[in-house]
């Protein structure tokens, strides 16, 4: 309604909500490059890994590992990746609508959550959460996925769990990123994505032996794997919110043009009404006076 | 012999006469001699002349011309001969079919019921449309005002209105038009003699093609031939006026030719006098009732212009039609968050009717905060609770549309009239979640909350 005041009020409202996102979409750009950075680096010593890992399963016949071993039974833990924090548009909502629809496949799972929004997001649903882990997505390091994978280890020993699947968000580009799952445990060959394009014409030897490389191997590749998870996860979030708030910004210009244009035009209709009614109360007073004035003396 | 005086002076609608000796009193009709024009006193100016207010074109008279007073106010016929009937302001029959046949004709200027006589009203008015029933409940024997700006869809609306209530309740109601389009006074006639609910209705217009003296007594004189049946045949009446602003429209074009100085957005500065005279007398007494459903053009949209204003403090009920709630497409396009009702108390309309009524405007007033946060940040960012709140209330926007009877050659759609416990239940159901996963079109006009569930089977099948 036309009401100026109303307005006035929306658009300072309006005003402070922009400030806030501006200074968010310039923090965002700046942490996803570190992310961006910090991925490049980590994934060529990943590539290795699991080049090397891939090939050991492939080539080497009679090699056993715990981690290896298929285990029936069914029981499968999530380890789900989201964000610490919301503002990120539909990044959190869709990695954990991938996470939730999975799960409603496996009666029996354990919920594995990194970061407060993934574990708002189960409890809201009533979901039990089994480990959390936060604060370890706003900007991960080699520590914090040692950690995760030691305890999720400790787990799987005991015998509590048959599978393991990580749920997070994988970047391509700046613009694209898309939820992911991966199987974890057990370690199969199909699951590790890594193409061995280029065959050697000779097949690599290992030393002291396969068996060896491949038990150092095998726990630097879980921690990879989390660690990838991990830092493709915060580099998405950190893209998805800088898209999220130069959205925003977007809109906001968008509502502050319109509602200030709109605040103008009633500021004005309201200063020519008053104008109006100043001059026509005037001319109406001064009219009647004369015509006092003229019927007295004539 | 009658007093004789002459024309002095002729500024359009308004003019003066002159009489030698004695002046004829305030609102005194006067006629002019030789011609069909009628005049009111309206007040009383230097050297014997009186300055009056045609309620007939002006066109062809001159100054000189001699004057009758007649000696008597403006009158109506009042009583059983007028229904069926078409009146002008002067109680004159403008249908072509031939003399009223009324026993009696009352003064159209008159006082109020006393303040001891007027009985307060406390039982609800059910109209069978979901948003007026639920959110605004109109009163019997109340004032009901129908707010709206230019092409909202007031007047449809009071059309339902009548068509609702003189199915549903009978009785006698006369109908007002005052300022309006004539084409719509001409298509309500007809709709009438066809339904045949016009040997119960009695109808006085003025139109937008009279002149504003007629503008300005059409209301009294529907409002005698109302106080006529409230007060001699003790009957509980409707009386409808489409369009109480032009009443004030009507004084105000008159005003500063009176002689007074404009007011505020150059309104005449008795305004809100003029609203009182009027309204003091739409009122109920233990004896019989007036239920008047009124409705007010916004200027421009403001509700807050001084016309609209000051009919406010008089009305029990107000219905709000916005043109935002138009652009969404639903009609009728009622505000639910600026339409109130003095009866929406758990003591008059009952607990379940109260709460629901309560929880939907919660509901759409958080809608309505979250908009901005919408707007800037997108849906993603709400909680799932607030989500869920979103949600519901678009469906609550939606169903509060329905097909009008009076609208089905537009429409094409069946009209329907939904029972007050239905309304409610509808509404109840909605905000309980039950209805969640149902399609937000499936609540596009229809009756109650079994129409949008058969409604989405028919969406589905449909796919």
């Amino acid at each position: 309604m036309a009401d100026i005041t109303e307005i006035k009020h929306r658009i300072k409202s309006i005003r402070d909500t922009h400030q806030i996102t501006k200074a968010m979409e310039l923090i965002s750009v700046a942490k996803m490059r570190k992310a961006i950075q910090k991925q490049s680096f980590s994934s060529v010593y990943l590539d290795s890994v699991r080049y090397t890992l891939k090939d050991i399963m492939l080539h080497s016949t009679d090699i056993r590992h715990k981690y290896l071993k298929r285990r029936p039974g069914g029981r499968a833990a999530y380890i789900v990746v989201a964000g610490d924090k919301g503002l990120a548009g539909a990044f959190n909502g869709n990695v954990l609508n991938l996470a939730w629809k999975h799960m409603q496949e496996h009666p029996v799972h354990y919920v594995i959550t990194i970061g407060q929004m993934a574990r708002a997001f189960f409890e809201a649903r009533h979901q039990t959460v089994d480990l959390e882990f936060t604060h370890a997505v706003a900007s991960p390091t080699m520590h914090d996925a040692r950690g995760i994978t030691w305890d999720i280890l400790d787990l799987y020993d005991r015998n509590l769990m048959d599978e393991v699947y990580v749920i997070f968000t994988r970047m391509h580009t700046t613009a694209l990123h898309e939820p992911t799952l991966v199987k974890l445990l057990p370690i199969e060959a199909k699951d590790i994505e890594v193409d061995l394009k280029n065959e050697y014409s000779a097949q690599l030897s290992y030393d002291p032996s396969p068996k060896e490389v491949l038990n150092v191997l095998v726990p630097q590749y879980l921690i990879g794997v989390i660690y990838s998870a991990l830092i493709h996860s915060s580099a998405s979030e950190h893209a998805a919110r800088m898209m999220a708030m130069s959205n925003a910004n977007k809109n906001a210009d968008k509502m502050l043009d319109t509602l200030g244009l709109e605040y103008n035009r009633l500021r004005q209709s309201s200063i020519t009404t008053e104008l109006l009614d100043l001059s026509s109360g005037r001319f109406f007073t001064e009219n009647n006076a004369q015509q006092k004035v003229g019927q007295r003396h004539g | 012999m009658a007093k004789q005086g002459r024309i002095s002076q002729i500024i359009g609608p308004v003019i003066d006469v002159e009489f030698d000796g004695d002046m004829p009193p305030m609102n005194e009709k006067l006629v002019i001699d030789g011609t069909d024009a009628v005049l009111e006193v309206f007040s009383h100016e230097e050297q014997g002349t009186v300055r009056c207010i045609s309620m007939t074109a002006t066109e062809g008279l001159s100054r000189g011309m001699r004057v009758t007073d007649t000696g008597g106010q403006l009158t109506t016929p009042v009583g059983e001969g007028v229904l069926g009937r078409v009146l002008n302001v002067l109680g004159e029959p403008i249908d072509n079919k031939g003399e009223v046949k009324a026993k009696e004709r009352w003064n159209i200027h008159r006082k109020p019921p006393a303040f001891y006589d007027q009985s307060p009203s406390t039982e609800v008015f059910e109209t069978g449309i979901k948003v007026i029933d639920l959110i605004a409940p109109y009163s019997k024997g109340g004032k009901i005002g129908l707010f709206g700006g230019a092409g909202v869809g007031k007047t449809v609306l009071i059309m339902e209105l009548m068509h609702n209530i003189s199915k549903e309740h009978g009785g006698y109601s006369i109908f007002t038009g005052v300022g309006e389009r004539s084409r719509e006074g001409n298509d309500m006639i007809s709709d009438m003699e066809e339904s045949g609910v016009i040997s119960n209705t009695a109808l006085v217009y003025g139109q937008m093609n009279e002149p504003p003296g007629s503008r300005m007594r059409t209301a009294f004189t529907g409002l005698t031939i109302a106080e006529y049946f409230r007060d001699v045949n003790h009957q509980d009446v409707l009386l409808f006026i489409d369009n109480i602003y032009r009443y004030i429209q009507a004084g105000s074009e008159v005003s500063a030719l009176l002689g007074r100085m404009p007011s505020a957005v150059g309104y005449q500065p008795t305004l809100a006098t003029e609203m009182g005279v009027l309204q003091e007398r739409i009122a109920s007494t233990r004896r019989g009732s007036i239920t008047s459903i009124q409705a007010v053009y916004v200027p421009a949209d403001d509700i807050t212009d001084p016309a609209p204003a000051a009919l406010f403090s008089h009305l029990d009920a107000t219905t709000v039609l916005s043109r935002k709630v138009v652009e969404m497409g639903i009609y009728p396009a009622v505000d639910p968050l600026e339409s109130s009702s003095r009866i929406l108390d758990p003591q008059i309309v009952g607990r379940e009717h109260y709460d629901v009524a309560n929880q939907v405007i919660a509901t759409l007033q958080r809608y309505k905060e979250l908009q901005d946060i919408i707007a800037i940040l997108g849906m993603d960012e709400l909680s799932d609770e607030d989500k869920n709140t979103v949600f519901r209330a678009r469906k609550i926007q939606r169903f509060m549309s329905q097909p009008f009877s009076v609208s089905k050659i537009y429409t094409g759609l069946e009209g329907r009239y939904v029972p007050l416990q239905a309304t409610i239940e509808s509404f109840k159901t909605i905000l309980s979640g039950e209805v969640d996963d149902l399609p937000e079109n499936a609540f596009f006009n229809v009756g109650d909350i079994d129409d949008v569930k058969a409604k989405a089977r028919t969406m589905k099948a449909g796919e």
